[in-house]
Order: structure tokens, then sequence, then C-alpha cells
């Protein structure tokens, strides 16, 4: 079911405007860097590292750009259907093996919120079961039969097991269209930690009504939940930058936006006939069922002239996330395979060029750490492989000294530094002087916040360099990273833990101080930076998964959050459901 | 390949001739007009009598209790979800070389004819002058 060719999107003379402003940073570093390295003679090894210079800052600059333009541009309001919905609704939550009791508490709170709109009949809801634990399924059938007697939601909530997980979440909800999916009009995707509110939901729905083109709408999930200081950071970077950035990428995408996999709202019929995905021939990592199945989904609809838009202005829409660095590595690990699989499709046939790029954007997100690596190991090396400095090159009788540029190497940092500090700095200006510091705990709060947060993620960013790193070496050796179940627990880990996932860290960042300062005294302080957090990493990240520090965060006011402030209506449903739930769980076995 | 989870216990209902307007009457509360009898005696069958109610299936399929009891009990039965399923084709986003080029081959084919002739024509001209 194609669609004819849309009309020429307002987003092409922003990616170009974008494009152009990326290239002409790029040049100018790799320019800087390159009149740097040359000052004490030219090797092969200069051109290695200016290269990966160049990528590396193309990506940072490219980063930079979408803040700035979710700064710049200002989104029209989307068409909405003024009435009370036509189409249908299912609603899917589909599971593998998580807690149930959680995962039923959010979908009694999200079904309470629908079951207070009006159009509440238009809205069914299925639990859409991967579990491969029979202990688990035991338990979630009991669950579903208690909400359904509870709710009174007969007909209106189905509960589902497949008995082989054949494709995954994508072999889940493929599953779905073919056995129920002619009975609606529109989906819901979430995921097991997916809260969403009834009136955004039913505004989604609006909007999907209002544009008859539309085959995919995406929400902007705000993080909330997490009590660990990772978590807290988290939280806090997602709320306060994260609607800029959702927005410049909205502004960049247009019509050819991408899907995150949950919370968004897609048109059945369209997904059905456009979004099938073959395996792809071979074996895993790289053959085998598309992993991360969301973004060659949207680059599909768009393939056949659906709209693919992410609406960032849809509040009460949110998600958890992982709350330590170890289970953030442990997704990334799979979603790292699932991007470096896309390099088979990225030539996909009839894919439009900005489905492209995005895909290319998520394979890069895991490739940029390799690079970094690698110019930092090549820089590293570079004094050892250098020619020695001539002073007498036979033009002149007085030596000829190496022209320092010092000033030079000054500016590269301080703009590369720049680059990732101004859009938050521009961010944060933006919230004080618009009144919004309150949601974020008062001005001074958030000033000490965003030095925090930098703070943290600088010295975080090595760790999280070399988590990608041996993602990407895992993946590119055929090792497999199969489906773990996430953990959401209370998200704190012992030090133990963290030691196992890390010591590694630790070796590579001592080996790489010790070798600057035998070989290359010259960098050893230039190394600091990313040698001490390495070297401290099994401590960095049990301190940071501490739930303990987290709360005294919290209770200085520190990374606070609007939900901090004003607690989201959903979220303290979900709390009370969860409650209610073990209340009841007590008063059976007390019977 | 799927199964729907419901639970078991029979309750042992009278067959469908005995169920009369039920039916009609679950169809019309879960607003459900694509459930058969035969699905609806299996789910008044398999459904459990303790759900705190005031009714069990059984008194639903005598009749008893007033409209709103009824309507309470029949919004607690664990249909299953509508069958109605969309076709999904499979589309091969990495097709082999000889595949992607097929395509190019076809529209190059395609083009050829046009530039034909006019060569044909041009040296028949030449040829008569």
């Amino acid at each position: 079911m194609a669609l004819d060719a849309p009309a020429a999107s307002p987003a092409i003379g922003r990616r170009l405007a974008m494009l152009l402003v990326a290239s002409a940073f790029t040049a100018a570093a790799s320019y800087m860097f390159a009149t740097v390295v040359q000052a004490d003679g030219f090797d092969w090894l200069d051109v290695i590292r200016i290269a990966l210079m160049a990528v590396a800052a193309f990506w940072l600059a490219w980063g930079g750009c979408i803040a700035l333009f979710g700064i710049l541009f200002r989104l029209d309001p989307p068409p909405r259907a003024a009435t009370c919905p036509e189409g249908r609704t299912a609603i899917l939550m589909p599971i593998y093996n998580e807690a149930t009791a959680p995962v039923f508490a959010r979908l009694e709170a999200i079904m309470r919120s629908v079951g207070a709109l009006a159009a509440r009949d238009r809205f069914d809801f299925f639990v859409l079961s991967d579990t491969t634990r029979s202990d688990v399924a035991q338990v979630e059938l009991r669950a579903h039969e208690r909400l359904v007697a509870m709710l009174r939601a007969g007909g209106h909530l189905f509960y589902r097991r497949r008995q082989q997980n054949t494709g995954r979440k994508a072999g889940n909800i493929s599953d779905f269209l073919q056995t129920s999916g002619g009975a609606y009009d529109y989906m819901l995707v979430l995921d097991a930690d997916s809260l969403m509110d009834g009136d955004t939901i039913l505004e989604m729905v609006r909007r999907m009504e209002a544009d008859p083109r539309l085959g995919l709408l995406q929400s902007l999930p705000r993080i909330i939940g997490l009590n660990t200081l990772f978590g807290r950071l988290l939280q806090f970077a997602t709320g306060l930058y994260g609607p800029y950035f959702a927005r410049g990428l909205a502004a960049l995408q247009g019509d050819e936006g991408t899907f995150w996999g949950h919370n968004a709202l897609i048109r059945t019929q369209a997904f059905a006939s456009a979004c099938g995905m073959a395996p792809l021939t071979g074996a895993p990592p790289f053959g085998g069922h598309i992993l991360s199945h969301d973004t060659v989904e949207a680059a599909l609809l768009a393939r056949d002239g659906w709209k693919v838009r992410l609406d960032p202005d849809l509040t009460g829409s949110y998600e958890e996330a992982p709350a330590n660095m170890v289970d953030y590595a442990k997704r990334d690990r799979r979603w790292c395979q699932g991007n470096l699989q896309h390099s088979r499709i990225l030539a996909a046939p009839r894919f439009r060029f900005w489905s492209r790029i995005s895909i290319l954007q998520g394979i890069f997100a895991y490739l940029a750490s390799p690079i970094w690596f690698l110019f930092l190991a090549a820089s590293l090396a570079a004094p050892l492989v250098a020619a020695q400095p001539v002073y007498f090159d036979g033009r002149s009788l007085f030596p000829v000294f190496p022209y320092p540029q010092t000033v030079t190497a000054l500016a590269l940092l301080f703009g590369l530094v720049a680059l990732l500090i101004l859009p938050k700095l521009l961010l944060v200006a933006r919230a004080l002087a618009g009144g919004k510091a309150g949601d974020f705990g008062g001005a001074p709060r958030l000033v000490a916040s965003f030095f925090l947060e930098i703070l943290l993620t600088s010295i975080l960013a090595p760790i999280l360099m070399m988590f990608h790193c041996r993602s990407v070496a895992q993946v590119l050796t055929g090792a497999d990273s199969g489906w773990p179940a996430a953990d959401r627990d209370d998200g704190s880990l012992p030090f133990g833990a963290a030691l196992s996932a890390t010591w590694w860290m630790s070796v590579t960042g001592a080996a790489a101080a010790l070798f600057s300062s035998a070989h290359v005294p010259e960098l050893f302080y230039w190394l600091m930076p990313v040698s001490l957090p390495l070297v401290a990493a099994p401590l960095l990240v049990w301190l940071t998964s501490s739930v303990k520090l987290g709360k005294a965060a919290a209770k200085l006011g520190l990374f606070a959050i609007p939900a901090d402030t004003a607690p989201v209506a959903i979220a303290q449903g979900m709390r009370l459901a969860l409650r209610q739930q073990e209340t009841d769980v007590l008063g059976e076995i007390a019977a | 390949m799927t199964m729907h989870m419901s639970s078991s216990g029979n309750t042992g209902l009278p067959g469908p001739h005995r169920a009369g307007c039920v039916f009609d009457e679950i169809r019309s509360v879960l607003n459900r007009p694509d459930l058969s009898d035969a699905v609806i005696l299996e789910t008044l069958a398999e459904s459990r009598t303790d759900q705190g109610g005031v009714l069990s299936p059984r008194d639903l399929v005598a009749g008893l209790g007033d409209a709103a009891q009824r309507a309470g009990l029949i919004r607690t039965l664990l249909v299953p979800a509508p069958a109605h399923g969309l076709d999904m084709p499979l589309h091969d986003l990495n097709p082999p070389v000889s595949i992607r080029l097929t395509r190019l081959l076809r529209r190059w084919r395609r083009l050829l004819p046009a530039a034909w002739p006019r060569l044909k024509r041009a040296a028949i001209i030449a040829r008569s002058r």
C-alpha cells in the first residue's frame, strides 16, 4: 500500500544548512589539527590522526548543530482532529521475562488513565508476552486475570503468549498484526517500562486522524523513576536538554523521522504492508533477524510514502532507563549489534535519502568511540615515530627551530570543548531566562546541577567510550549478544559487580598512563582526563550506581527534574497499583 | 505460533440451546459482534466463578441478576482477542547484486529503444545521400 511521493519537505534547507555548518567546523578543526601535528614534521601517522580527528569532529559538530537547531527552530503546531476519534486503537505492551508486578502496575495505570476518557471504548489493550520462563508466564497469566476482573476489562484487555519468540520484539508485533491487527486502525506500541497518559494517547490519535498520510507518530518519552546518582544524572540531562535535541531532530527529519521502538502511535495497515522484514542472509551478528528494527521500520514506512513524525511537544510520555552504567552498557551492547547490523541494509532499495542518513547516524553512534580510541592510541604512538627535527635545512646558515603551535592547539581544544558544552550552556541560559529554572530546582541549583553534570559526564565519558569499543569489537568478531532481560530493580550495584564489569578498563588506563610516562612523558598530563577515570572505573561505576548518593543529591535539590516538584499522575497511579498488588498477594498468602 | 491463555475450571454450563439470548447480550455488552456462540460458550465454561461478584457464569446463563450485575460479570469474562489478521509481506532489504542490477538493466533497456531508431534512420539518410 504505497502512497504517492510527498511534496518537497521544508527540512531540506535545514539539512543543507546543518551540513554546511558541520562541514565548515570539521574543515576548520582538521586544518588546525594538521597545523599542530606537522609542527614537528609530517609522517603517515599524522595523516591517520588528521582523518580520525576530522571524522570525530564532524560527529561532534553534527550533535551540536542538532541542539542549536532545536533552539533556533520552533515547529508549527501539527493538525489535530477536534472530534472524538473514529478509529480503534490497540495499545500493545510487548514483554519478555520482565518483573511481572511493575509491568502490570504500569498497564493498570495507563488503563485507568484511558478509562477516564470519553472515548475509552475506542481503545483495547494487549499484553504480548514473549516470556520463555514458564514460572514467569504463570504469574503473568494470573496478573492478567486479576486486572481483567478488577477493572472489568473483559473484551478490552487481552493476554497472548508466543511459544517461540521468533523475530523478538518485531516478530511479536508482527504476530499481533497477523492475528488481530485488522480489527484496529492504529496501534500504540509501548515498552515494558513505558508509561503514557490517557490524554496524550488521545491527542496522538487525534493528530493521526487529522493527517491521513501520517504513518507513525513518535512522542518524546521522558525518563522518570530513577533513584541512583547515574539515574538522576540521566533524568536531569534528558529532562533539560532532551526536548531541544528532539526539536532540532524533528526540524531536520521533517516527515522522514525516526521510530524509537516504543511510545509511538502507528497506522496498522501502513505498518503491516510496509514493515515486514525478511531476515538477512547469514548468521548473527550481521545476519538473521534485524535486531534494531525500529529505525528500519521508520525507513520502510517513509519508503512507501508515509509520514514518520516526531512531535516533541507531546508530553505525558514516560519511560524508565538503566539506573547504572553496567545496565546502560548492557543495553548499549544490544543496540550496538543492531545498529552495526544496519550496515547491510544501508543500501536497501528505494530507501529515502534521510532514512539512510538516520541509519548511518545510528551506526556512527557506536563507531565514534572506537574512532576516538584509535585517535588517542595514534596520538600516543605519534611522538615515537616522529622524525627528528631538522635545524639546518641548508637554506640558511642559522638553525631553524620548529614553530610552536601551542596557541593553535589550545584553540582547537577549546573549540572542541565548546562544541560539547556550548549547546548545553545555551539551553541552561534559555531555561533561566524563560523562567523555567523552577522546574529544575531553582536558578542556583540548576546552575550547580549543570556544572556537576558537565563534570560527571566528562569523567564518565572514557568509561562509556571503552564500553562502546568493547561492544563494537565483540560484534565485529562475531559474538552474538543474545537478548538478555533488562534488570530493573532499584539499580544499585555491589562493588564486586562493578569491578568484574570494568577491571579491564583499569588495566587499560594504567597501561596507557605507564606507557606515556615511560615513552611519551610530554603527553602524560594530557592523557590524565582519560587514564584516571579508566583506572578508577570500578569505583566510579559503583559510586554512580548508589541510591544513597542519588537520594542525597535529590535532598540537595541537585539534578532536579519537573517530576520532582510536580509528581507525574500516571507514575503515582503506577505506584499505587503496585502497592495494591502487593497487598493482594499478601492477602492471598494470609488466606 | 501463538496461544491465547485463559484460566481453566469447567463450571459445567448448559449447552447453547439453554443459553438463549445470553450470547447476544454478551456480544452487545462487550461490543464484540465477532464472537461466535461456540467461543462464548467456551469462555463461559472456562471462566472462574470466584470473581467476587454476586453472580456466577451459571447464574448469567440462567438469566439471574439485574442488568448492571449481569454487565459487570460479562465484563470480567476473558474473551479472546479479535481474530482479524492483516497480511504482512516480507521485504528483502539486502537483495543479491543480481536482483539490484535487474532494475537498472530494465531501465537501461527501456532507454535504449529511444536512441536506436534515430541512429538507424540517420544511417539510412546518410546512405541515400
